[in-house]
């Protein structure tokens, strides 16, 4: 078994592990599901999410320190991650293989040959680096990048096609542009192979950084050869094996070593026989470029004052979120708790609600099966920075030792008198009330009698026990009986009596002390009008989803009253 | 120089090294994997029973003749911790279903006030194994129930399934007497069923001293197969004689589990021995310096643990053989 | 013959120390911070992120003292003591802030002796004051109903009276424990509002058997310090009550064997679980005092876990013969 036989079989085995991992992004007990599977460790071994985590937060999350690991093997190997670990290293290279494997060895050299584009990937990660308070590496991690991928686009697509992998179809908005990035950095390897991880990666760029100190590297044994570039045109990396070796662009794919007749390609500890060099030169100019834009951007995005008075009341975070400026630099956009929430409602933010948020997620109560279910604390427990505290389902709910801080408040419910049926249209509709899962319920009701225009007052020509009759036939028969129609005398000052049916001249009614012939007496139309308790509510958006008005609901959830930002508050609690 | 594409030793050797390391991670994902998320274990786990709320269908609960000196307090298994702390486990190891406790005053007027607490455990052998695992020295009060006893400033007693204890907050005769017109005002007011615990009866009344009745759950005398063994002290000559029995399913359960009593003590350095005796498959064995007596009769296991002459072990067995058989009838 | 060119390259000593050097440096450069960040980062940003702090409280100059009073009168045992010890000024200086950790785990009289004695509170108050001390809280977190707890113990009205500060524990006053040296317990929630603001710590400790770690004593007493459901802690209890005696450096610790509870602890109930042991220990070795309670409750050291791991963990001796202990009658 040769070493390039072990090295497909290591890809093969993470790119298994990595869908698997996107496999069973749903809650439950069977072994398809998340069970305790560590759904994070690939993210975790990426040292680029460590990294950025360390500069925006000036800490390290529980888990990340496998990004140590990984780096660790790289200042003694190389970037074995990029040719044996990476999911979407291997994915490009199948697809290069695919596209450039038949090719002739000419055109492949060509393809193969060193760029000095490939120091872009150095300039974008020192721009990633750049932005200090913000973590933006997940936008072009590779790992953050193929999570987001396959569970916004991938996975969603494959259950349109009736593959049962989470509860049902599942929607995301603002993933268009996910799909461009993926279709790029899949598709530019017909252009060139590994595209993506020669011009492009920023974690190849500082795995690439490290390989400097490796201690063993690939290189060649001896600095005369045939020349017959053999090596050349099976190189992922393009790093000029046959030439002056690039040793931050060798992925370790190891392909020279076999493909070259005279065996001169070794794994070694000296530097190759025809020459190394170690990191191509970005010249201090771009290089300083690069981290001026880094430093710059964010700080630039938040002019807009989106973390000050120009909040964004839509941007509903996810229960346990931490404050915005804290979420911002720990959120990596890896979509992981999009993919679990059960009821669909964690949902990517787009451009529109401002590009340093971009992918980050927010509560979308329109969409989904429901809203934020009470027993629930996924997103937390599978959010890789910590982003979404991992909440105790005591602390989100308030019991126990939590009574006193209270519930985990995501938001409040405002009722838009202006849709809402009962108050706008004067129709009866209490669903949001009884949808209201908290208790005691945050949603009330005030009862308001609204007489009937359609129907004049009615004179009682005899009544008996429940029953008035009218001399004159004027009703539509048992429009009355739907329980919401009252009447009240105008002639003796009483409450208002529940009508339970109607023919054409008379009503029946539920109580037995009605009216008395000769009363007049109005028909009235009852109605509860539904307002929020914001000390009770948290913001779960049930009513919103459950709302019968389906376009802009007439009662949404904005941001107002969050646990997470104490200036949002609305009310003291 | 040599070309060869076929893998050379140390490329071998590092590929396989390489292949394991792969397994090895496979593995510690597949154990990874047993460790729930906590997401998930939530949904698994029965909703818990909150603190100190308030049922309508407790026996503290209803209205009592003595003024409440505060609200009626519930524990389950989960919160049981909260209210005695360490002594849970010793609840929970048995069968604990769950407590219910109140204060209550003495007299309208005055501090005093004892605390009542109502154990149930499920089933009447479970409250009396925690009631005699707690055993204090103390007079008896058989008229309150077959097993009570009080102390200078408590009353402890099983009914049914129930394990009560009184507590009171100093010690005086009027407390205790008010406390026992409580206990027999809260036995009436709670009936019980199931079966008594016919065990009690199995041992000879003579020589047995009183209130020494035990029942042993788990782990008897060191040996993990003795579960819900009870034991009895007998006052022979000078000595105190342990004799233990216990009730299992059939006949030849009983007699598999003295037999594998037998096999334990010896594996533990003990040595058999052969006395003569009327009592047929009666095992003694010698062991630490003490003698242990085991046989069954019936589904009834019984035996003598820990006596420091043979004969008089000998002579407890008889006593005991011979009533369990009066019993068998 | 080959061509110079053919030679393989081979590295020089010097080349190869240097790169392993650098390789070495780099390693070490990473783990290092990646260990400094993990201990920073150990919290999450959100309402719990201040974390525990537990400075050592103790006096120096005063390591491994011991007294022990015969007496059946805890006050006067209480001063005797203090006095042998060379006055309680010693530990106490004006205007010191002092938290006493009393055991308040069970709403049950002072009769039944499974609390800190009320008596012995009020006498431990008076003291401090006398020297001078600003405040005198007492603290202790029974997780069942505190108010009920401090009130039917008598120490309520015993804090009151002697003039110093009740602090009842509250949700919003626990904190995830962060110290180093936490491992069980790290990030485990600890009352930390008496804590605040302290600069004195003594823990008064009923002496308890104690049905899961054999003995409730000075040592055992810090479990009360802990929030969170920490019944889950018993699984392993002696290893806990060892790394709470490894953090909490005490002033000084009392542990009152005046009644002691010998069977059926740490609840008790009935006086027919005590003993008239008519001894009070104060001692700034949490362990040693321990030590002498165990002999009291008639316990084999070797079955008392928690003590025999403290001794290993240098956290103070077991054999308190060996630090000279006075033994005074009153």
């Amino acid at each position: 078994m040769t070493i390039i036989t072990v090295r497909r079989i290591s890809q093969v085995f993470f790119l298994g592990l990595f869908f698997w991992f996107c496999l069973v992004m749903t809650i439950g007990e069977a072994f398809w599901q998340l069970r305790g599977w560590p759904v994070n460790w690939l993210i975790q071994l990426d040292p680029l999410v460590g990294l950025a985590f360390a500069i925006t937060t000036g800490g390290l999350h529980p888990g990340l320190w496998w990004g140590l690991l990984t780096l660790s093997l790289t200042i003694l190997l190389g970037r074995f991650f990029c040719g044996w670990v990476c999911p979407l290293g291997t994915l490009n290279q199948f697809i290069g293989f695919c596209a450039h494997g038949r090719k002739t060895l000419a055109r492949r050299v060509a393809l193969n040959r060193y760029h000095p584009a490939q120091g872009i990937k150095y300039l974008l990660l020192i721009g990633f680096l750049g932005s200090i308070t913000s973590l933006q590496t997940g936008l072009l991690d590779p790992l953050p990048l193929l999570h987001r991928s396959m569970g916004l686009i991938i996975t969603p697509l494959l259950e349109y096609t009736g593959i049962p992998i989470s509860s049902g179809p599942r929607h995301y908005p603002n993933t268009a542009l996910i799909g461009l990035i993926l279709g790029l950095a899949l598709g530019m390897n017909l252009v060139v192979p590994r595209f993506y991880c020669r011009f492009v990666c920023p974690l190849g760029a500082l795995f690439g950084i490290f390989s400097r100190l490796a201690l063993w590297r690939m290189g060649k044994a001896v600095k005369v050869c045939p020349d017959c570039l053999q090596c050349e045109a099976c190189c992922e990396g393009a790093c000029n094996p046959s030439a002056e070796f690039r040793t931050s662009e060798c992925v370790l794919c190891m392909n020279c070593r076999p493909a070259c007749g005279p065996a001169l390609m070794t794994f070694q500890s000296t530097p190759s026989a025809g020459g190394e060099i170690l990191l191509p030169d970005p010249g201090r100019r771009r290089f300083g470029l690069a981290l001026a834009t880094g430093l710059s951007a964010v700080p630039l995005l938040r002019l807009e004052g989106s973390l000050g008075k120009n909040w964004d009341p839509d941007k509903i975070r996810p229960p346990g979120s931490l404050a915005e400026a804290a979420f911002l630099a720990r959120c990596l956009k890896c979509g992981q708790c999009l993919r679990i929430c059960p009821t669909n409602i964690i949902q990517p933010s787009g451009l529109a609600s401002g590009l340093e948020a971009l992918w980050t997620p927010v509560l979308n109560f329109r969409m989904g099966t429901s809203g934020c279910q009470l027993n629930c604390i996924a997103c937390g427990h599978v959010c890789p920075t910590g982003a979404i505290s991992p909440l105790e389902l005591d602390r989100k709910l308030g019991r126990g030792a939590y009574q006193e801080q209270g519930p985990i408040r995501m938001g409040l419910a405002f009722v838009d008198q202006g849709r809402c049926l009962p108050w706008a249209m004067n129709r009866p509709c209490i669903v949001c009330q009884e949808n209201c899962p908290v208790s005691p319920k945050a949603i009330q009701t005030q009862v308001h009698f609204q007489p009937v225009p359609d129907i004049p007052a009615l004179q009682i020509a005899s009544a008996n026990a429940a029953t008035l009759v009218f001399e004159n036939e004027g009703l539509q028969g048992q429009r009355l009986d739907g329980g919401d129609y009252y009447c009240r005398s105008l002639t003796n000052p009483a409450p208002a009596r529940l009508i339970i049916n109607n023919t054409g001249n008379s009503l029946t009614l539920a109580a037995t002390s009605a009216p008395a012939a000769g009363e007049r007496i109005e028909i009235l139309l009852r109605l509860q009008r539904p307002w929020v308790e914001p000390s009770r509510c948290i913001g779960c958006g049930i009513c919103e989803h459950e709302c019968p008005v389906q376009g802009r609901r007439a009662i949404r959830v904005t941001a107002e009253n969050e646990s997470r930002e104490k200036d949002h508050a609305l009310i003291r609690i | 120089m040599t070309t060869t594409k076929t893998p050379q030793g140390l490329e071998k050797w590092l590929g396989w090294m390489i292949l394991l390391l792969l397994m090895g991670i496979a593995a510690g994902v597949f154990k990874a994997q047993y460790e729930l998320n906590p997401a998930v274990a939530i949904k698994a786990a029965p909703p818990v029973a909150p603190v100190g709320s308030t049922n309508q269908g407790s026996a503290l609960g209803k209205s009592q003749k003595l003024p409440p000196a505060g609200p009626l307090e519930i524990f389950t298994t989960d919160t049981l911790a909260d209210k005695i702390n360490g002594k849970a486990d010793l609840y929970l190891t048995n069968g604990f279903v769950r407590l219910e406790c109140r204060r209550f005053r003495l007299a309208d007027a005055g501090q005093e006030w004892f605390e009542v607490f109502v154990y149930d455990m499920g089933e009447a052998r479970r409250a009396f194994a925690v009631y005699s695992l707690q055993q204090r020295s103390g007079g008896r009060e058989p008229a309150l129930a077959p097993h009570a006893y009080q102390t200078e400033n408590a009353l402890y007693l099983v009914h049914g399934q129930y394990y009560l204890e009184i507590i009171a907050s100093f010690s005086s005769t009027t407390a205790l007497d008010r406390m026992k017109a409580f206990a027999a005002d809260w036995i009436q007011n709670t009936p019980v069923s199931g079966p008594e615990l016919q065990e009690a009866e199995l041992f000879p009344a003579a020589r047995r001293v009183e209130n020494s009745l035990k029942l042993i759950g788990t782990d008897a005398f060191g040996y993990e197969g003795f579960r819900d063994i009870f034991t009895a002290e007998y006052r022979m000559g000078a000595a105190n004689l342990t004799a233990f029995l216990s009730l299992r399913p059939t006949g030849p359960e009983a007699e598999k589990l003295s037999d594998e009593y037998r096999k334990f003590l010896l594996a533990f350095g003990g040595q058999a021995l052969n006395p003569a005796t009327d009592i047929p498959g009666l095992k003694a064995v010698n062991i630490l310096d003490t003698y242990e007596i085991v046989f069954s009769r019936g589904r009834i296991l019984a035996g003598v643990h820990g006596a420091e002459d043979l004969q008089q072990a000998l002579e407890l067995s008889k006593n005991l053989y011979e009533h369990l058989g009066r019993h068998e009838k | 013959m080959k061509n110079e060119n053919q030679i393989r390259p081979c590295l020089s000593r010097r080349e190869c120390l240097v790169r392993m050097g650098k390789a070495g440096g780099a390693l070490f450069f990473l783990w290092a911070a990646g260990f400094w960040l993990r201990k920073r980062g150990a919290a999450l940003p959100s309402d719990t992120a201040e974390g525990v702090s537990w400075p050592d409280f103790s006096v120096p100059g005063l390591s491994g003292k011991l007294v022990a009073v015969t007496s059946g009168e805890r006050a006067k045992a209480l001063e005797r003591a203090l006095q042998a010890l060379g006055g309680i000024e010693k530990f106490i200086r004006p205007g010191d802030r002092v938290l006493l950790k009393v055991n308040a785990a069970f709403a049950s009289p002072p009769l039944i002796g499974a609390t800190t004695h009320p008596e012995l509170l009020a006498e431990m108050i008076r003291l401090c004051r006398k020297a001078g001390a600003d405040q005198v809280l007492v603290a202790d977190n029974p997780i069942n109903d505190p108010a009920a707890c401090f009130a039917l113990t008598g120490m309520e009205a015993a804090v009151k009276a002697a003039g110093g500060r009740l602090v009842l524990p509250r949700a919003s006053d626990f904190k995830p424990l962060l110290l180093p040296g936490a491992e069980r317990l790290a990030g485990w929630p600890v009352f930390y509002e008496p804590f605040k603001n302290i600069n004195k710590l003594i823990g008064l400790a009923p002496l308890k058997d104690h049905h899961r770690s054999g003995a409730s004593m000075t040592m055992k007493n810090w479990y009360g310090l802990l929030g969170g459901r920490r019944n889950i802690l018993h699984q392993d209890i002696h290893q806990t009550i060892l790394e709470l005696a490894r953090m909490i450096k005490p002033t000084l610790v009392v542990l009152d064997g005046t009644t002691a509870m010998m069977q059926n602890g740490p609840t008790g109930g009935s006086l027919a679980d005590l003993k008239q042991a008519d001894t009070l220990i104060v001692s700034t070795d949490q362990v040693a005092a321990d030590a002498l309670g165990a002999s009291i409750l008639e316990k084999d050291m070797q079955t008392l876990g928690f003590i025999r791991l403290a001794e290993a963990a240098a956290v103070g001796t077991a054999d308190y013969r060996s630090l000279n202990p006075i033994f005074l009658s009153v």
